[in-house]
């Protein structure tokens, strides 16, 4: 407890003002003060989201189990859409289960400053925080959907390789960065438009079809290949499906995402950390 | 002394009307400002309104919209605070003054559109009760919650638990979720958890209203605990009693701006006789601001209050020692109340009453004219009963008076004139009167009657 006697040492002096400048310094700083809320937002959001649920926790890997079974009957035995040679039940694990990362950490983080407004308007502490925590929540997500479902699934149709699980790694983290840094960039947006709640789901689902998580790219005609070849979801999915082939995917296919997701990363940060200060005002 | 938050130039801008004024519409604004300007060079600037409200009060003033863009006005306006380390300073001021868009930007919820602020150390502020608690989560392990949005770390929330969950005395409701929670159990766990965690700086908004009287004081208590500690403490309220007990400097606020603030007020020892106003003097200032004084009431007697026929108030009056009506007194000096009313029917056994409250509505004394006023049905005429109020007895203040005209216990009905007479009473710090040669203020009490002291002395024995 602080005394009146000298010994104490000097308080660190914040100033606040209204420049708008850029300071990573004192952003990373402030985000270490804060670092263990990132922790108690985690606990908040997965205690909220699976309290008076029965299931709990068995909904993370329910809901990918669930759609894929739906995948694999009316693609995989009535359709019969080419898996370029996988399991029918791999082909659509790997695509879907990716891609329910990307959508809990993005459609999430578009709305978390209006959803949390009533902390927002009333404490300070970075904002970030709370869409770091949207993203270790889908990482949590995917990482007991991984290992409860691609790997066992894997291991028991015989295309378990290194390779799936030494890319996991990084393939997690760049559909993070990019779902969070896209989640960022409209963040701000859609405290002021909330138009923006509305058009993402949309916008999400026609990425979702121009993405081959129900078909393979192998099926896509040669005019549009060069979008496969830069819609990041494309390139994760296909890098694992490849994994299961044993293959490594190519350098440039790697090279891309990590730019990409680099890209998006930054410019979300910095577009939110702009607007960030005064958000509250548009509420 | 050292500071511990430091404004610098603060203000902040608003827009007034829709939030959502679209980007055509802006376009389309400043375009006709422009063309406005080009066609008549001379037009003043198109908004300067003043805005009222039905009735006398000023939403916003002229300043406010000065120098500010279409369609916004400055919430605060250059505002320069030096707030010291340990200091107990509380911020007044009428709804939509600029107090919470203060608190706001100092909490860091929002920034300043100019100027710039500092503090030292952490800063922790209750804006709202519950603020960050989440529903389904226990008390306890909100405390947790909300002492890390706070910016605190688990090892400095453990130490104090126990401390925490005895102060919000919610024993073993501290494992139940907090949406089970009553709206004061809330803001004693919130409030709890704020006064004990371990920052060098406080903010608390109007938030303890909603604890009981027994919370609230223990709140004082704490809070003047947390200044002793060298804990500076931020404190806005519409309870004037409350910043007079809890704060040693007090603010007030009006139209964004800052109007009249005390210095640090010293012990009441030590402050001189023409030092800056004091807490008191403050929150009485604020209290009165808007209010009229009234001397005299003088009724037409189609207006007059009227009784079953049978008594008519004609006029109520505040009269100096030459019986001429005021509305200011000396200290020294003693003033008279006077009632004329008029007996119109003999019925009933008419008491005249006064009730004297001070403005914030403190009840001074009461007082009836039962040992003067004739037995029995008051007979037909007009009387004018007068009730000296005599001095020394009233303190530097504001005061009211209810007038009552009472017919008795049968009666359901009476006539209440409430605060028809409103005056101040001054002092001019010359050494007479109670005061005596005692040269510095004198304490923000309500009355100050003149108490006999008895001094006895005896002489020491000597050693042997």
């Amino acid at each position: 407890m602080s005394s009146k006697g000298n010994s104490r040492p000097p308080l660190r002096e914040t100033v606040v003002s209204n420049t708008s400048q850029f300071d990573l310094l004192g952003l990373l700083r402030n985000l270490w003060d804060f670092r263990l809320l990132l922790w108690v937002f985690c606990k908040r959001d997965l205690k909220g989201r699976y309290t008076q649920t029965i299931f709990g926790l068995g909904w993370v890997i329910l809901t990918p189990l669930i759609t894929v079974g739906v995948f694999v009957i009316v693609f995989g035995l009535m359709v019969k859409v080419p898996t370029d040679g996988l399991p029918t039940i791999m082909f659509y694990l790997v695509a879907v289960i990716p891609w329910y990362a990307f959508m809990n950490v993005l459609n999430p983080s578009v709305q978390m400053i209006e959803g949390n407004a009533g902390l927002i308007s009333k404490v300070y502490f970075p904002r970030l925080l709370i869409g770091g925590s949207y993203a270790v929540g889908a990482a949590v997500d995917f990482l007991i959907a991984y290992a409860f479902l691609i790997t066992p699934f894997a291991i028991a149709y015989g295309v378990w390789t290194l390779q799936l699980l030494l890319l996991m790694p990084l393939l997690l983290g760049c559909t993070l960065m990019i779902g969070l840094g896209v989640g960022l960039m409209l963040a701000p947006l859609n405290a002021k438009y909330r138009d923006i709640k509305h058009l993402v789901p949309l916008a999400l689902q026609l990425f979702y079809y121009s993405t081959p998580a129900i078909y393979p790219v192998s099926a896509v005609p040669s005019w549009a290949k060069p979008w496969y070849s830069v819609n990041p979801l494309s390139l994760v999915i296909t890098s694992y499906r490849d994994a299961m082939h044993g293959e490594w995917p190519a350098q440039s296919t790697l090279l891309t995402l990590i730019a990409i997701a680099v890209v998006c990363f930054t410019v979300g940060v910095l577009i939110f950390q702009h607007f960030e200060k005064n958000v509250v005002d548009t509420l | 002394m050292t500071w511990a938050i430091r404004c610098e130039e603060i203000s902040k801008l608003y827009r007034i009307g829709k939030s959502n004024v679209t980007a055509a519409e802006m376009v389309n604004q400043q375009l006709r400002r422009a063309f406005g300007r080009v066609v008549n060079p001379l037009r003043k600037p198109a908004v300067k309104i003043a805005y009222e409200a039905p009735g006398t009060h000023t939403i916003l003033d002229g300043l406010q919209t000065e120098d500010a863009p279409l369609n916004h006005f400055w919430s605060l306006r250059d505002i320069n605070l030096e707030i010291g380390e340990g200091d107990r300073v509380g911020i007044i001021g009428p709804n939509g003054c600029g107090k919470s868009t203060l608190l706001k930007i100092l909490s860091r919820i929002t920034s300043p559109s100019s100027g710039k602020f500092r503090f030292r150390g952490r800063l922790i502020s209750l804006l709202e009760i519950g603020t960050g608690f989440h529903g389904d989560l226990t008390g306890r392990e909100n405390i947790f919650l909300n002492g890390s949005i706070m910016g605190m770390k688990p090892k400095e929330i453990s130490r104090r638990l126990e401390e925490i969950i005895e102060f919000s005395e919610l024993g073993e409701l501290i494992d139940t979720p907090v949406k089970r929670y009553s709206s004061g159990m809330y803001v004693r766990l919130a409030f709890s958890v704020a006064a004990h965690l371990e920052s060098e700086i406080l903010i608390v908004d109007e938030v303890l209203a909603v604890g009981d009287a027994a919370f609230q004081r223990r709140c004082t208590d704490k809070m003047l605990q947390v200044a002793d500690q060298g804990r500076t403490l931020l404190f806005v309220s519409h309870d004037m009693d409350a910043v007079n007990r809890i704060c040693n400097r007090a603010v007030h606020m009006a139209h964004g701006r800052i109007i009249n603030d005390s210095r640090i007020e010293q012990t009441h020892l030590q402050a001189s006789r023409d030092s800056a106003p004091t807490v008191s003097d403050i929150t009485r200032s604020y209290i009165r601001s808007g209010i009229a004084m009234t001397s005299e009431v003088v009724w037409a007697e189609s207006e007059a209050p009227l009784f079953d026929d049978c008594v008519r108030l004609d006029s109520v009056r505040i009269v100096d020692l030459d019986g001429k009506p005021s509305a200011q007194f000396d200290i020294k000096a003693s003033c008279t109340v006077e009632i004329t009313f008029t007996i119109l029917k003999e019925k009933w056994p008419i008491n005249a009453h006064i009730h004297l409250k001070d403005l914030a509505g403190h009840y001074l004394l009461f007082s009836m004219d039962n040992h003067q006023a004739p037995p029995g049905v008051r007979a037909i005429g007009q009387y004018t009963e007068r009730c000296t109020i005599q001095s020394p007895l009233l303190n530097v203040g504001d005061f009211r008076i209810d007038v009552e005209l009472w017919p008795g216990s049968e009666a359901e009905h009476r006539i209440i004139q409430s605060s028809v007479l409103k005056f101040s009473v001054a002092d001019d710090s010359q050494a007479a009167g109670v005061r005596g040669n005692w040269p510095n203020t004198w304490p923000g009490c309500l009355i100050r009657p003149h108490l006999p002291w008895d001094i006895q002395m005896s002489p020491l024995r000597e050693k042997p």
